[in-house]
């Protein structure tokens, strides 16, 4: 029986800060995905060819939106992986329960969530700065702005904290069984061919259009807010179900 | 307001620039410095660099004459059309005009006016009160539209050419335009309602408008249309 009492936030607190250092490398593979996602988006991230009369143009779009989709994946792995057995042991070396430990990790992965939307939208105008001096192509900008800038970030914040959930339940459910590993795959593509091959719209599809179509910002944010709650709270409580070490 | 625009976004970057180096050495003081914090910090330092640049070497076509935001297509080019039917060139707005020449000491009472255009070619015209002996020429266009935003400029006028008394209408050489445009991210457009996928586009034909001489004949060549503007 211990005689200190230690106080929740001060535990998570602790904790965040040592996760923070002991997974700052997973800072360096999300520069790699970003650069190699640059180096994907070089040709545009789409292209229009069109003419008339005596003349044709040929438009090429440049935007972060690959930079953006390599992000939530590497958000979706490195939730993931926080959840493995190994960066769990790393909790024992504080005094410490599954709730702060999970409170933690939802700390650190929310703080990656702020670095790899702020450095994804930012790599876009490092695409524009690459393509113009390599392509030697005059750059039209269409929208530009502060305010379109802060309202990206802002909204990259949501989608890659929204995927880190997902991810960290999928952990989650990992840890309780291996099974999982096989289970989720199949299930996911599953439902993808067995929508297709009765001819209905995927669930999937519609699950993602929920999301994704969603014109109202103020809506957009509750419904992220709503999801990421429910995953991570079901991952808590999950873990708390946990035997300790296990 | 627009000193206040263009300073702005350059104050928030210094902001974020001085917050940035403070992290750094906060960090410093409680940790040594590793391999992936030099990292984190070039990297970041470039894209902070890289967006101090971009407004540098973005051409915005809203700054440009003649490359500006159409609001209303439809509209646009109905006032244009209508404009110049009556012959009121001065209700024009400027970007629409492509090209301006003037042939002056024409004394020939004929002229004749030909195209290489073989689908025909739009030609408007209007009788001066005068016989000044001099045929001014005006090409205008709406010719590109993208997304909403005007690139007429980036065609290449009608080149007219004034051969003893023959007037010809020359189109310019294929033209092949590579626009390179960037575009706001997913997580913007979804809430802007832009489209990557599906651009808008429209383009017309060049209309030619000549102010001739009174007492000047005209003689219409092969697929030339000539238009009389009465005023």
């Amino acid at each position: 029986m211990s005689l200190t009492s230690i106080n929740l936030w001060e535990t998570v607190k602790k904790q965040y800060f040592f996760k923070l250092k002991a997974n700052i490398d997973a800072f360096s593979s999300l520069i790699g995905i970003q650069l190699l996602a640059l180096l994907f988006s070089f040709g545009g991230v789409g292209s229009v060819g069109m003419g008339g009369g005596n003349f044709s143009i040929n438009i090429k779009y440049y935007s972060a939106d690959l930079v953006i989709g390599f992000t939530l994946l590497w958000a979706f792995v490195t939730a993931i992986t926080i959840t493995t057995k190994p960066y769990r042991n790393h909790d024992f070396t504080f005094v410490t329960n599954r709730l702060s430990s999970s409170l933690s990790n939802i700390l650190f992965l929310l703080t990656a969530s702020i670095v790899g939307s702020i450095t994804a939208i930012l790599a876009g105008n490092l695409l524009k700065i690459l393509a113009h001096i390599l392509l030697d192509g005059q750059i039209y900008s269409i929208n530009t702005g502060i305010q379109e800038l802060v309202m990206g970030v802002c909204v990259t914040i949501f989608y890659v904290f929204f995927v880190t959930s997902i991810g960290y339940f999928i952990g989650t459910l990992v840890q309780i069984s291996k099974l999982f590993i096989i289970l989720i795959p199949v299930l996911f593509f599953g439902t993808l061919f067995l929508d297709a091959s009765m001819q209905k719209e995927p669930f999937l599809v519609n699950v993602f259009t929920f999301y994704t179509m969603e014109s109202a910002l103020s809506l957009f944010i509750i419904k992220v807010i709503v999801t990421v709650a429910v995953f991570f709270t079901a991952a808590i409580s999950i873990l708390n179900r946990m035997e300790v070490r296990r | 307001m627009t000193v206040m625009t263009a300073i702005l976004p350059l104050v928030i970057l210094i902001l974020i620039f001085g917050v940035f180096i403070f992290m750094v050495r906060l960090a410093g003081k409680f940790a040594t410095p590793k391999v992936t914090h030099w990292l984190l910090f070039l990297y970041i330092s470039v894209l902070l660099l890289g967006t101090v640049f971009v407004p540098f070497i973005i051409d915005d076509p809203m700054s440009q004459k003649g490359m500006g935001k159409v609001v209303d297509t439809d509209r646009e080019f109905s006032d244009l059309y209508s404009n110049l039917n009556k012959g009121e060139l001065d209700q024009i707005d400027a970007k629409y005009l492509m090209k301006e020449s003037s042939f002056s000491n024409y004394q020939n009472q004929t002229i004749r006016v030909e195209s290489s255009n073989n689908d025909g070619s739009q030609i408007l015209i209007e009788r001066k009160a005068v016989n000044d002996d001099t045929i001014e020429a005006f090409i205008f266009g709406n010719g590109l539209i993208i997304d909403g935003y005007d690139f007429s400029r980036k065609l290449k006028p009608y080149h007219l050419e004034l051969m003893d008394n023959t007037l010809t209408i020359n189109l310019p050489h294929q033209q092949d335009i590579n626009l390179l445009i960037a575009k706001a991210d997913f997580p913007i457009r979804q809430f802007t309602g832009e489209s990557i996928i599906n651009p808008s586009f429209s383009t017309g034909d060049q209309v030619v408008y000549l102010r001739i001489p009174n007492n000047l004949e005209l003689i219409a060549g092969d697929h030339v249309f000539l238009e009389f503007i009465e005023k």
